[in-house]
């Protein structure tokens, strides 16, 4: 039996070149592209003045911690730095909000952060709706790969507040970084 | 013009369904590459550079093999490209399960809840492995009849 004979070699050349030559030539004008690289990009963290000047503005014109449905408006989460976290908590301008596992949580919490697992968001509804508009609710987990904070960043700026941001870097930056973490109950 | 079943009847159907599912699949990958390339980067199983080459040609990959799988003269190849492809996806939901990852499983859309990598996800692709095998095996038993 002879799978693969010259024929097929050459159906499978002719079907990759045409699907690397239809992605590369549609990937250069696509808005969402993606740039070709050795190495990942630095994320692209938001302004400073931006982080202050948006939750004021926006704040004022949303009604979140409703169910989804009229008259919300979704604004896109910001990605923000461990330093603009601990500045904004300086400031007591956000919440941190811990999208992992209860377990994880437990077992160790970035200090006054509560937990909101991004897979039992429904479950937590009642602690969504008491989280105040006005400050930013900043959600994390590990760190990459994981990725529910970003997940769970997307769930609240869909569920109408405007002040949304992800700390990609997660638990693991921030303890790298020397911050403390404590385990519940601390 | 009548249509009448035959013994490969199944395997066509099969062969469509499959087809549908892959074109849905490039289509949805397609519309978002930066977002399906942070979904295979966050699997961290691969350098970089191929993260940015798997999202930008992967996407139309499965989109012209979907098309070539249920119309093309090209099916066999095809076939064989798609089969490629979902021992890959295996693979890697098997290695971010067995590595504890709570990650998006980027397999026939990006960025949705229901896309989370969980062992239902293993066992969707187990099912699409199997029908792509059992596909290949067909196309591949009648050339070698007619041989």
């Amino acid at each position: 039996m002879k799978l693969v004979d010259g024929r097929i070699l050459r159906e499978v050349s002719v079907i990759l070149g045409a699907a690397a030559f239809f992605g590369l030539f549609i990937n250069f004008f696509h808005p969402h592209g993606v740039r070709v690289s050795f190495t990942r990009p630095p994320l692209p963290y938001a302004d400073d003045e931006l982080l202050v000047k948006k939750l004021h503005r926006d704040a004022q014109s949303s009604k979140p911690g409703t169910s989804k449905g009229e008259n919300i408006r979704y604004t896109e989460p910001a990605l923000v730095s461990t330093k603009q976290v601990i500045d904004l908590m300086t400031k007591n301008d956000a919440i941190l909000i811990d999208a992992r596992e209860p377990e994880k949580y437990y077992a160790e919490q970035i200090p006054s952060s509560i937990n909101i697992p991004f897979e039992m968001y429904d479950l937590y509804k009642s602690v969504v709706d008491t989280l105040s508009a006005d400050k930013w609710l900043i959600c994390f987990c590990d760190g990459p790969p994981c990725d529910m904070g970003e997940l769970l960043a997307h769930e609240l700026a869909a569920d109408g507040f405007p002040k949304v941001a992800i700390y990609a870097e997660g638990i693991e930056a921030w303890k790298t970084l020397g911050n403390s973490v404590v385990p519940e109950g601390e | 013009m009548a249509f009448k079943l035959n013994k490969d009847t199944p395997i066509t159907i099969l062969r469509i369904l499959v087809g549908i599912l892959f074109i849905f699949s490039g289509i949805t990958k397609i519309l978002n590459p930066s977002e399906f390339a942070w979904d295979i980067d966050n699997y961290r199983m691969i350098p970089y550079i191929l993260v940015t080459l798997m999202a930008i040609i992967l996407p139309w990959l499965e989109l012209l093999c979907g098309i070539l799988l249920m119309v093309g003269p090209f099916k066999k190849g095809a076939s064989l490209i798609l089969l490629f492809t979902s021992v890959m996806f295996l693979i890697a939901i098997s290695s971010a399960l067995f590595r504890g990852l709570n990650i998006n499983c980027g397999c026939f859309s990006v960025n949705a809840e229901s896309m989370k990598i969980s062992i239902w996800k293993l066992i969707e692709n187990i099912a699409l492995f199997s029908a792509l095998l059992i596909i290949v095996t067909n196309l591949f038993r009648i050339r070698l009849i007619k041989s």
